[in-house]
């Protein structure tokens, strides 16, 4: 017995799938050699397909499915095999070889034994900024050529081994990553007064949230959980979010927060960044990367310092507390320790409890011990309501990137309507005595701080591309405070050492370009859709 | 043919000569590139067979002679600027001789892979018929042009689709060394019109009154919407292919001389009574002034910017 | 927002086009009572006519020729050669004619032409199975096509007929059934644009037509690695949207083109050639680039699959790279 394939025929050159038409014979059924069995149709013809046995036939595909040319639409099962023979005859005529250069190059290799390591001119360039002895760096490439991946790998990764990779006898002599390492901790050590504040945190909602992350019912790990919480946190307290200067405190751009990793080379720190404006998820997706990243000593250099703080979590070491060190120039590091079950005191009975302790250092130069203990205690109860972490800001996916396409949620409630855009999370609200929490500018400042900005940006690029240095530019918008907006102003100053007449030649095209501005017209068309679902749709 | 008109092709075809010869020595000079082909013996046929046009039926030349241009009035300093690399040229520095153009006087350039250009004059004969009805494409060709594929393919075209053409072969017996008995299978390249179903005629190229005769006949045919024509002309080649060309190649080319047609043509003009040798000596006279003016032109204009190399390419820019 | 195949596209490109313009006429072997054998031209000479839409005897000189001198005449000539291949059989056409007709004659003439080129291999042997846009590209005077999604092949075959300037505009044969979606109201990005059909941050592909479907398909399998590439789409390849790619490698310094042309002098290597030039110091991975191995294309279906480009091998290249 044997089965025979009845396929989709190519019935036209373009053609890469046809349709089953119609079956022209039962499921099942008998058929003869020859017998139209079913129709199929391409996008140009239809045609009926005959059988090629004799034998029974089984369906494959109903009417209406599509398939790929080439593909079985039926089989027919018969008693008879047969292999048609090759008509003997005919001449096979022997090919002629390949030429060499056809298809077939050796792969390279980029080292030359005894001979100095060749590099990328990335991984060259990195080198020097990072003061990194390109002789010092070993290749992961199977061709030995050595990329920036590997230069930042050698610049932040401690070595085991001497530099001549045996180990020494007597002095082990450090890598230059690990000199660096060790000075900057001394330094940090010598010149930030630390204080250290111990918490004990209630770890149920902790312990719930992490099991729901563990089970996937939620995306992310523990630590992006930690992370998200001490990034809200020191977000809610923007004046510690700096770092010392001498005579003043030089704020940090954004709140990045470090999460050391224990690679097999030693302790690196990459850092996550902005992770105030992320959700739990998308810190996790952060950090899968930058630990990956670590973990194969490939981070690279932008992955790496300008933290505004640490999370350290030993936990799993079963260490209960510690005095940290921080981080270079960081004023806060906060030490995780493990979650214990402990018998607690709760309305006056001895009840089985989980805790968790935090040891949170402070760089006592920029923090205040009042300061601090707030940020402690804001830590304390964020971490005490893990749950919410979960939720918030996630809410509301971002968009797909490449589209001008915004998202908003104003939760039940308030008039805080949380906005984004594929990058970038805010909030717009109304003042108090408009009704709202002030949680942001209100829409029409909003609108005139674009105006504002886009103009200020738009001539700066204008000067930008005829090479006019421009210097600081300050910008005053205003408009009537209530009501519609009847008319508004724009006043713009810069200090600059080009020429007036060359400055003022760019207003003409940074208002031409000002996108804005054209936004502002009065004939912009705005569709405006509401649309309504019952309460209980929301799900 | 009118005396007025006879009288015209004469006085063209003398300033075309002229104009030539000037323009070899100009290359002996070295102030333009030695690339004409002269088409000495070729002027009369030309002109006639132009004249028989309207003043805007487009036409496209082949390479030899400059008949073509000076039958239509195009500027013999703008077409001296062009070899010359100076500006006040009719393409900018971009194609020399071999690609004069001024379409407002109905000139319509030249393709520079020879025989390449059939399947432009299709392809404008396409375009008149749907927007100018009425108006004719010319297409002249040498004998060994006709023997590309795109000659056959386009007068296949042409003829089925009754295009508005006219394609005048000048058959002057030569295609540079190579003589029509080697290249050409027929020996009336008229002929070949049988092929496509349409009208093939043979003229003598030193007969302006028959040589306008059948184009005109032809023009006529294409304004009726009945299609394309073939006509050659049996020409002469006095010179060589190229200026300097020695001719080692060419037995007959002693006896040219004696069969030059604007000889032909100035003998009958004074025969006829229609001017006097005087006559006919100060209009060659005004002819070598009229082309020194346009020399003297052409050297007062500036050099062509190096530039240039780079602009005409697209519409768009780069 | 609705969706419809890359023929239909193109048939509703050449539709629109026509009744637009009174000076666009479309012809080709097989074109006008047949619809062409590709289906491209389905309906239209009904529509408009056989004095518009009409078909031509077997005259490839004469078809992108003939062009020419109609689009000099004022009209606005589409022309269909069978194959794109058959771009070589008419080469003085299109790259003298064509290319530099207006050129030679000092910018006198202008030639709004557009000769579309249906390409690709399906198995149909070495004359009838190329992707030649790289001639086109190497060639001044001329616009070079190379739509890959049905949105693009209208937009850009609309575009192409409103161009003054002669485009070779090549239409793959084997994505005419494919489906995408295309918005009526959306402006269509110019010449010289390209679109990042996929962001990434580790590699850069450049790809187009086939391979970029290859290139997308390779792409989703290495994101479960936790490579992301991004893949570039030129779109046209004359004028060339260096400007995205060079951006992208700055990001990524690693690039890898798919190219469905021979390898050698493709047009993979002018971007290798630019990358070297303009982007040295970004570079951290040796240029690469997969293509037709300098062999033609034979017929038989195995020696096809041998000599194209595959998912398999756009995976395995960009492994190699970032590893």
């Amino acid at each position: 017995m044997s089965e025979h394939p009845l396929i989709m025929p190519k019935l036209g050159q373009t053609m890469e799938f046809g349709t089953v038409a119609e079956w022209l014979t039962e499921d099942g059924a008998a058929v003869q050699i020859g017998q139209p069995v079913v129709s199929v149709e391409s996008d140009k013809a239809t045609y009926e397909i005959e059988a090629t046995q004799a034998g029974v036939i089984r369906r494959l595909a109903p009417e209406g499915a599509e398939i790929p040319v080439g593909e079985p639409i039926a089989t027919i099962s018969s008693g008879v095999g047969q292999a048609a023979a090759v008509p003997s005859g005919l001449e096979t005529r022997a090919p002629s070889p390949t030429p060499g250069w056809a298809d077939r190059r050796p792969a390279r290799s980029f080292s030359d034994a005894g001979a100095r390591p060749l590099a990328s001119p990335r991984a060259k360039a990195l080198a020097q900024s990072l003061n990194v002895d390109i002789g010092a760096v070993s290749a992961h490439r199977k061709d030995r050529l050595i990329v920036a991946a590997d230069v930042e790998a050698a610049a932040s990764a401690r070595r085991v081994s001497g530099a001549d990779g045996a180990p020494a006898t007597g002095d082990t002599p450090l890598t230059p990553t690990q000199r660096t390492a060790a000075e900057r901790l001394a330094r940090s050590w010598r010149q930030a007064p630390h204080i250290v504040q111990m918490v004990e945190v209630d770890a149920e909602q902790l312990a719930t949230a992490a099991a729901a992350l563990r089970d996937g019912r939620a995306a992310g790990t523990l630590n992006d959980l930690l992370i998200k919480a001490a990034a809200d946190c020191l977000a809610q307290f923007p004046r510690l979010n700096a770092r010392f200067g001498g005579d003043h405190l030089i704020p940090l751009p954004e709140v990045g927060v470090g999460l050391a990793v224990a690679a097999e080379t030693g302790l690196t720190v990459p850092v996550v960044r902005g992770a105030d404006r992320l959700s739990v998820a998308q810190i996790g997706e952060e950090t899968r990367t930058l630990i990956a990243a670590a973990r194969a000593g490939r981070l690279r250099a932008g992955q790496l310092g300008g933290a505004s703080l640490t999370i350290s979590n030993l936990g799993a070491y079963g260490i209960a507390f510690g005095t940290p060190v921080l981080n270079l120039d960081e004023p806060i590091l906060v030490f995780v320790g493990a979650l214990e079950e402990r018998p607690v005191v709760q309305a006056g009975r001895i009840v089985v409890g989980r805790r968790v302790m935090l040891s949170i250092a402070y760089d006592h130069r920029v923090v205040d011990g009042l300061q601090a203990a707030r940020f402690s205690q804001a830590l304390k109860k964020r971490l005490e309501t893990a749950a919410e972490l979960l939720g918030g800001a996630a809410d509301i996916a971002p968009p797909r990137l490449g589209a001008r396409e915004l998202e908003a949620m104003s939760p039940a409630g308030g008039l805080e309507v949380r906005v984004r855009d594929a990058r970038h999370a805010w909030s717009v609200d109304e003042p108090s005595i408009a009704g709202g929490t002030d949680t942001g500018p209100d829409p029409v400042n909003l609108v005139l701080g674009a105006l504002a900005s886009c103009m200020v940006i738009a001539l700066k690029l204008a000067a930008r591309r005829r090479r006019i240095d421009l210097g600081e530019v300050r910008a005053h918008v205003a408009a009537n405070p209530q009501g519609k907006v009847k008319e508004a102003a724009l006043r713009i100053e810069v200090w600059s050492p080009a020429p007036e007449a060359e400055v003022r030649s760019l207003l003409a095209p940074a208002k031409a370009a000002c996108l804005v501005h054209d936004m502002l017209r009065p004939d912009l068309p705005v569709a405006v859709e509401l649309i309504v679902h019952p309460a209980e749709a929301r799900a | 043919m009118r005396n007025d008109l006879l009288a015209e092709i004469f006085r063209k075809g003398l300033l075309t000569r002229v104009f030539e010869d000037r323009f070899v020595r100009l290359a002996m000079e070295g102030v333009v590139p030695p690339l004409l082909h002269p088409g000495a013996g070729q002027e009369v046929a030309q002109i006639a067979a132009i004249a028989a046009l309207e003043d805007d039926d487009p036409v496209l030349y082949a390479h030899r002679g400059t008949g073509y241009m000076v039958a239509r009035g195009v500027s013999l300093s703008a077409m001296l600027a062009d070899c010359a690399g100076r500006a006040g040229g009719t393409n900018n520095g971009k194609g020399g001789i071999m690609h004069v153009v001024d379409t407002a006087k109905g000139i319509f350039g030249e393709s520079g892979t020879l025989g390449g250009g059939f399947v432009i004059s299709v392809g404008m004969g396409m375009a008149a018929k749907r927007k100018r009805p009425g108006q004719v494409v010319t297409h002249f060709f040498g004998d060994g042009g006709s023997n590309r594929g795109t000659f056959h393919e386009a007068l296949n075209w042409a003829a089925v689709q009754k295009l508005p053409c006219i394609y005048v072969c000048e058959n002057n017996g030569w295609a540079v060394s190579v003589p029509v008995s080697e290249s050409t299978a027929v020996e009336n390249i008229a002929d070949r019109a049988h092929g496509y179903g349409i009208p093939g005629v043979v003229v003598d190229g030193a007969d302006p009154d028959a040589v306008l005769d059948v184009v005109r006949t032809a023009a006529e045919r294409a304004r009726r919407g009945e299609g394309p024509s073939l006509i050659e002309i049996k020409a002469i080649r006095l010179r060589g292919h190229y200026a300097t060309d020695p001719q080692d190649y060419r037995p007959d080319a002693a006896e040219m001389a004696g069969k030059d047609p604007l000889e032909a043509l100035r003998a009958r003009i004074i025969s006829s009574g229609l001017m006097s040798e005087a006559e006919v000596a100060s209009l060659k006279a005004a002819c070598e002034a009229e082309v020194e003016e346009a020399v003297v032109a052409m050297q007062a204009q500036p050099l062509l910017s190096a530039e240039a190399a780079f602009e005409d390419l697209l519409v768009q820019g780069a | 927002m609705r969706e419809i195949t890359y023929s239909k596209a193109l048939n509703e490109a050449l539709d629109e086009s026509l009744a637009e313009d009174e000076d666009v006429i479309v012809y080709g072997c097989d074109v006008g009572r047949w619809g062409g054998i590709f289906n491209i031209t389905t309906g239209l000479q009904a529509k408009y006519g056989a004095d518009r839409v009409f078909d031509s005897p077997i005259s490839e000189n004469v078809l992108v020729g003939a062009g020419v001198g109609a689009a000099v005449g004022g009209l606005r000539p589409v022309v269909e050669l069978q194959f794109a291949d058959f771009l070589l059989t008419a080469g003085d056409e299109v790259f003298f004619k064509a290319g530099m007709w207006r050129f030679m004659h000092g910018g006198a003439f202008t030639v709004p032409l557009v000769v579309r080129l249906p390409s690709g291999a399906t198995g149909a042997g070495p004359e009838h199975s190329t992707c030649p846009e790289a001639y086109v590209m190497h060639s001044p005077g001329l616009l070079c096509c190379v739509p890959s999604t049905p949105a693009d092949a209208k937009g850009l075959l609309k575009l192409a007929i409103r161009s003054d300037d002669p485009v070779m505009f090549f239409e793959h044969r084997r994505l005419y059934q494919t489906r995408g979606p295309i918005d009526d109201a959306a402006p269509v990005a110019p010449f010289g644009k390209a679109a990042v059909r996929r962001e990434g941050r580790h590699v850069t592909i450049v790809a187009w037509q086939m391979m970029l479907n290859r290139a997308l398909k390779a792409a989703e399998i290495l994101a479960a690695e936790g490579l992301d590439v991004e893949v570039i789409d030129p779109r046209t390849l004359a004028p060339f949207d260096f400007e995205t790619i060079l951006a992208s490698v700055k990001k990524t310094g690693a690039c890898l083109v798919v190219e469905e042309g021979y390898r050698r002098l493709g047009v993979g290597a002018e971007i290798g050639a630019r990358l070297f030039e303009e982007a040295l110091p970004y570079l951290d991975r040796p240029f690469r680039r997969l293509a037709i191995p300098d062999v033609p294309i034979g017929s038989a279906p195995a020696l096809v699959s041998r000599i194209l480009p595959s998912e398999e091998q756009i995976v395995a290249a960009v492994r190699e790279m970032a590893g």
